[in-house]
């Protein structure tokens, strides 16, 4: 992993030097596509044997943090606006056969695609059970997709993606199902946002967009197997990345008051060194989650506690370095700022702290999450 | 869990505070106190006051041996066994009067599960001596913010001098102890 970091880290400071232009125009990424980070990122997640030519495909959980975490200290919103297979990429390692893996993984490596993971809806959130997008099946006996779908990372531009959808009421008619744009009946719209404006989400609406039976993800499988229980298990593989991204973010902040604020008072240091301890924490957990994920999908219950603890880490990291710079710094520090928005953006990534929260106490409850010594599937415990 | 520093944890989660302290030896933090079983104070040692717990008695003294990198490590796993059985303790006291079910109440209880986790990691794999003394002030004073949080939760019961938050008052009392042994 040491050479990953190293590797990453030169990724982020690219990142870095372009992080402030995109955050002000996101589409100037386009200009970037050549930086070596956005090169990894667009076939992040592709297994070797599928074509992937980077030393490292990350396809491991423990990967992603390490690569993810070094890259947000770059830039959050590089990392989130770059093409690649991110999301859908975990979705279709869990869920695709091997003729549409094949289709996306040839997509991904063909060219330098964005992809859309089209899950959260304007009056219903990210609540798979409540999915009013559906699936129709047209007179010509194909299905279409009609419904519509909101905060969309890369929502407006993507060019692959997934979009989640029911064929019939209850949770075995939710579906996932590969789409590729432009397409009959597709419209997007980017929306603005505060901070990770890279990232460039969107609002999708579908009237009848026609698509291939053959691209429903996990075709081959039971529906119980291919719904909303196998999506649970996407997000448990992805939730240790967001908590890393957070982390970048918190460590940069951390990085810009060490570099730029060398006249500390005691206090003032006591709390900057405080915080770098709590990074260091934080950091431990991420990986631990990662490797608890690794080890088994359906034990996301350590990656809620990392990226419950990660987010607001990020949040009050920002906040405290604000502070040591004293009135106006995010007017005067605008490296500063964009932290500062980066961080409270993560809040919605991947669920709330609050949906962590149930989840960890649910876990809790049912004693999935062992009471007694939670880490030990991943490190052995004490 | 055969670790030395870290067999504590598990006598204090599953016997209490003052079994747990037996497993170390009597040490003080940097300012000559410590809190010892009853018969564990040190010849010559001035007792200065002392709490009855469930599992026998517990003195506060001054004048014992500084806590070693073994005893100080040790330590943080034994508050951690007791902040932990405390959110056992405070699963069953909600479970049983069927206030599990309130979001607020299991937002609180995931705060403490949260705390538990980030203690758990910064400890899992460190032995004596890796975490420097800052890190382990930062990791009591993250088991005193789940204690505190936790023992809440246990309503008025959770302030009896004979309850549950008597344990977790002196398990306080060793961060205050132990507090700053790096400085």
């Amino acid at each position: 992993m040491d050479e990953l970091t190293g590797q990453a880290r030169s990724w982020g400071e690219g990142f870095r030097a372009v992080g402030m232009g995109i955050d002000r125009y996101p589409e100037s990424i386009r200009k970037h596509f050549d930086l070596p980070g956005v090169r990894y990122l667009s076939t992040m997640g592709i297994p070797r044997e599928h074509g992937n030519p980077h030393l490292f495909c990350g396809t491991t959980a423990a990967e992603r943090v390490v690569a993810m975490e070094e890259m947000a200290f770059g830039d959050a919103g590089v990392l989130l606006g770059a093409p690649g297979p991110l999301l859908v990429g975990v979705l279709v390692s869990l869920l695709a056969d091997d003729d549409q893996k094949k289709w996306f993984y040839q997509r991904m490596l063909e060219d330098q695609r964005w992809t859309f993971f089209a899950l959260t809806e304007p009056e219903r959130g990210s609540d798979a059970s409540e999915l009013t997008t559906r699936i129709d099946v047209t007179a010509d006996g194909r299905p279409a997709l009609s419904g519509r779908k909101r905060y969309v990372g890369n929502g407006a531009r993507g060019q692959v993606g997934v979009v989640f959808a029911r064929n019939r009421p209850g949770p075995l008619g939710i579906n996932a199902v590969l789409v590729e744009t432009p397409a009959p009946g597709w419209h997007t719209e980017a929306l603005d946002t505060i901070g990770l404006c890279g990232a460039r989400i969107g609002a999708i609406t579908m009237d009848r967009v026609p698509v291939d039976p053959k691209l429903f993800l996990g075709r081959h499988l039971s529906p119980s197997r291919r719904g909303t229980w196998a999506f649970a298990q996407a997000f448990n593989l992805l939730r240790p990345g967001v908590a890393a991204i957070s982390l970048g973010i918190a460590r940069a902040a951390h990085e810009y008051a060490a570099t730029h604020r060398r006249a500390l008072r005691r206090d003032e240091q006591d709390r900057l060194d405080d915080l770098g301890r709590r990074i260091g924490g934080t950091r431990k957990l991420v990986r631990l989650a990662a490797a608890a994920v690794d080890a088994d999908t359906r034990d996301g219950h350590l990656a809620s506690a990392a990226k419950a603890r990660a987010t607001s880490l990020a949040a009050d990291a920002t906040t405290q370095v604000c502070a040591l710079f004293g009135p106006g710094a995010r007017l005067e520090h605008p490296v500063l700022d964009k932290l500062a928005r980066d961080a409270q953006g993560v809040e919605f990534m991947e669920g709330t702290t609050h949906m962590q929260k149930l989840t960890l106490f649910q876990g809790l409850f049912t004693g999935k999450l062992a009471g007694d010594d939670p880490l030990r599937q991943c490190a052995g415990g004490a | 869990m055969t670790a030395p520093w870290s067999h504590c944890y598990r006598v204090a989660r599953d016997k209490g505070l003052v079994s747990a302290l037996t497993e170390l030896p009597p040490v003080s933090g940097a300012g000559g106190h410590a809190l010892v079983p009853r018969g564990a104070v040190p010849t010559g040692a001035a007792e200065l006051c002392s709490f009855i717990l469930p599992d026998g008695e517990v003195v506060a003294i001054k004048g014992a041996e500084p806590a070693d990198a073994s005893s100080a490590l040790g330590l943080v796993w034994l508050r951690l066994g007791l902040s932990e059985a405390l959110r056992d303790e405070v699963m069953r006291h909600l479970h049983g009067r069927r206030l599990l079910r309130h979001q607020m109440v299991k937002s609180d209880i995931a705060d403490g599960l949260l705390e538990h986790l980030e203690v758990r990691a910064a400890l899992t794999g460190a032995g004596p001596g890796d975490l420097a003394g800052a890190e382990l002030d930062r990791l009591h004073a993250r088991i005193t913010t789940a204690d505190r949080m936790l023992v809440r939760l246990l309503g008025a019961s959770g302030y009896l001098s004979d309850g549950p938050g008597q344990t977790i008052h002196v398990s306080g009392l060793l961060a205050d102890v132990h507090q700053g042994e790096h400085l």
